[in-house]
């Protein structure tokens, strides 16, 4: 049974309104103390769902995590504000064991291969994105997870308590995907045969032309199918053509292959995609094939920047290609373009518009 | 005691020439048959990290795992082929238990979501730990050369480096999850601050910045020159929108873009980013676009007008000059501001008024 008039003496305010929230946490095993704990932080409706939500209970703050990993305050500082999370004052008891645990990982990384923070921040960047993915999908789906929408303590709790449960889950999922792609047959193990940034391998753009102009008109809901719908069908014909998907940026796509045939193939295959034409916008692309730098997952150099620029210069439906491309692909019909001036390219470019030969 | 003759007779080819090798391999417990089925695959070298890799031993086909999770089998071989991965076979055990314990939250997330958005999510997760994957692959490779074997030429000296850096993966899934945990919260917190109703239109800030001519600078440097100063660079960005309490959205190529949940957040963060002393020091101007108002978030990226103008402002913005729209000039009336004359942007008919918030100060 709970004490309501404590509660209240302790600091939670209006415990008597409350009690079918109170009631609530106290089934679900919660002690006052927790209780008023999460109210001094104005969050006693989310203590159901956050309890579920971290990795155990926090038991260290970052000064007792440093000390009981050897190292100083400021380096397990320095390695959580570079996960990109916000670092709390170094007394706040915030942090469980399974952090303590992770933080001596980015110390055993800095050791063992000379992490410099590099891959903390990517790891920072890709968790951030996909928290965000997650947050957007369980708001849509369940909108009693906002107080602001439900107005309703007790009814937020239990729908953020509902959707907490799902955190764990879709944790161990993440773990099983990065071990697979970790170990998933290497789609670059041709080309990085040096133990450099440098890979020899084709890069192609593509996007919707008049998409700019479509976002002035859309409603948000036909956006966001249309713009679901494009990724959906890019990310499926990227794959299937053994190219690797590097990013989207806006309605744009971004790719490399190892190949020029195999990068020519997924141009070619996104362009006749039938799903990208219910919009009725057209595809065009562009490519280029060549040494870039590899780094952190993104790709720089000459034939990223004359792929983009191709895009940008090709007509709906079209796709350009530099020669490095066109060359390793007599099989396939080419039409010459006029040299095009192009934006940080002092010297005109050769490009050419390459089709499937039908035969 | 292995017997070279008969790992020799059952096809691993040459056994006595690779005997420590093997023998490395033996002294951490692997069986004759471990042995085989790596040399089948090619990667006897390989064995003794890659079981640190693997989720788990593979005890479930294809057709298996649809079975125990409870959904068609063709829906459980779409949701696996969304999330970058293949299976060539539906009845060769490829999924461990943990894989499976995987697809089943996906199943759930099915039930409570719906179809299509559970699998844009899937897309997503499949693409960013692709991404994690080559990044952390890369890295590896660059610290400890010796895991390839066109490296070594050495088979036991790959297979000792390997080992050595798979080590670390258990450490990395702890770390993964406990980011992933703490990045919920502070999305959720985040979108708190944003978000009008149910739809998946929110309001607020979003910001370009890039360093001025970068395409020239990656024709004039080596790869490595190139690769210190991305990873330089990205690095102090994302170190200067976090303590200014933004959110890196992503890097294309040396751009940046950035989310802020208000205005005044989002002009800090540019004007923080285009006096970093760090930048400056290195002879590198950075330039920067604002927008603020209603966009539409999927998936962790964000759309819409405001999205188009902020990405047109940074490319007319000159070396050090923060542009901004008129959305972003109208809620901070005290910021000192320089009207420019209407800009013509690409994919917008009008031209555009725009505001220049740096060289003002």
């Amino acid at each position: 049974m709970v004490d309501l008039d404590a509660l209240e003496a302790a600091g939670l305010a209006n415990a008597r309104e409350r009690i079918a929230l109170i009631d609530y946490l106290d089934g679900l095993g919660f002690t006052a103390e927790e209780m008023v704990e999460a109210e001094r932080r104005g969050r006693l409706f989310g203590l159901a769902g956050d309890a579920v939500r971290r990795s155990g209970r926090p038991t260290y703050s970052l000064r007792t995590a440093a000390e009981a990993l050897g190292l100083s305050l400021e380096d397990v500082a320095h390695f959580w504000a570079m996960l990109g999370l916000t670092v709390p004052s170094p007394d706040d008891v915030v942090l469980s064991q399974a952090d303590v645990d992770a933080l001596a990982t980015c110390a055993a990384m800095k050791a063992r291969m000379g992490d410099d923070g590099g891959l903390l921040r990517l790891i920072g960047a890709a968790m951030a994105r996909l928290a965000e993915a997650e947050v957007t999908l369980l708001r849509t789906s369940r909108p009693d997870f906002w107080i602001t929408r439900s107005q309703d303590e007790l009814t937020t709790a239990q729908a953020w308590r509902d959707v907490a449960e799902l955190i764990p889950g879709i944790g161990a999922m993440l773990d099983i995907v990065h071990r697979h792609q970790t170990t998933r047959p290497r789609l670059f193990e041709s080309v990085t045969v040096n133990p450099s940034e440098s890979v020899t391998c084709g890069v192609g753009f593509a996007d919707l032309s008049g998409f700019t102009a479509l976002t002035h008109v859309l409603s948000p809901a036909e956006l966001s199918t249309l713009l679901n719908g494009f990724s959906a069908a890019v990310s499926d014909v990227v794959q299937a053509d053994d190219s690797r998907l590097v990013k989207f940026i806006g309605d744009a796509v971004m790719w490399v292959s190892s190949t020029q045939e195999c990068l020519a193939q997924t141009a070619a295959d996104l362009v006749a995609d039938p799903r990208t034409h219910e919009s009725g916008l057209r595809i065009r692309a562009g490519l280029g094939y060549g040494p870039v730098v590899a780094i952190g997952g993104d790709y720089f150099g000459d034939a990223v920047n004359l792929a983009a620029r191709l895009v940008a210069a090709a007509s709906p439906g079209q796709i350009l290609a530099t020669s490095d491309v066109r060359d390793a692909l007599p099989e396939w019909c080419a039409i010459r373009q006029e040299p095009l001036t192009l934006k940080g390219f002092d010297e005109p470019v050769t490009a050419y518009d390459m089709r499937r030969s039908d035969r | 005691m292995v017997d070279l003759d008969a790992l020799d007779a059952a096809g691993i080819a040459n056994a006595r020439e690779r005997a420590e090798l093997i023998k490395y391999l033996d002294g951490l417990g692997f069986t004759a048959e471990d042995m085989l089925e790596a040399e089948l695959r090619g990667r006897l070298f390989g064995l003794a990290g890659d079981v640190l890799l693997w989720s788990g031993r593979p005890t479930y086909s294809l057709n298996a795992a649809a079975r125990a999770v409870g959904v068609p089998v063709n829906d459980l071989s779409h949701a696996w082929a969304v999330l970058g991965l293949t299976i060539a076979d539906a009845d060769v055990p490829a999924l461990s238990q943990a894989d499976i314990d995987g697809l089943a939250t996906w199943a759930t997330l099915r039930t409570v979501a719906g179809e299509e958005a559970a699998l844009s999510f899937l897309r997503v997760l499949g693409a960013t730990m692709a991404r994690l994957a080559e990044a952390s692959g890369t890295m590896i490779r660059l610290a400890q050369p010796d895991i390839l074997m066109t490296h070594t030429r050495d088979e036991l000296a790959t297979a000792r480096a390997y080992r050595a850096v798979a080590e670390l993966v258990p450490g990395i899934s702890t770390l993964i999850d406990s980011v992933w945990r703490h990045q919920i919260t502070s999305a959720r917190t985040y979108f708190e601050h944003v978000i009008q109703d149910s739809s998946a239109s929110v309001t607020c800030g979003v910001g370009f910045a890039d360093l001025s001519g970068f395409t020239t600078l990656t024709q004039l440097l080596t790869p490595t020159e190139l690769s210190d100063l991305l990873i330089e660079f990205s690095g102090t960005v994302s170190d200067v929108v976090h303590a200014d309490g933004g959110r890196v959205v992503k890097f294309i190529g040396d751009e940046v873009m950035w989310v802020g949940s208000t205005p005044a957040q989002l002009v800090q963060v540019a004007v923080d980013l285009v006096e970093n002393p760090r930048a400056r020091e290195a002879g590198l101007q950075v330039r920067a676009g604002l927008g603020y108002g209603s966009v539409l978030a999927i998936g962790g990226d964000y759309f819409g007008n405001t999205v188009n103008l902020a990405a047109r402002l940074v490319t007319a913005a000159g070396p050090g000059q923060i542009l901004a729209s008129t959305d972003v000039r109208d809620e901070l009336p005290d910021w000192p501001a320089i009207p420019l004359n209407p800009l013509i942007l690409k994919g917008f008919d009008a031209p555009v008024p725009a505001y220049d918030l740096h060289l003002s100060r």
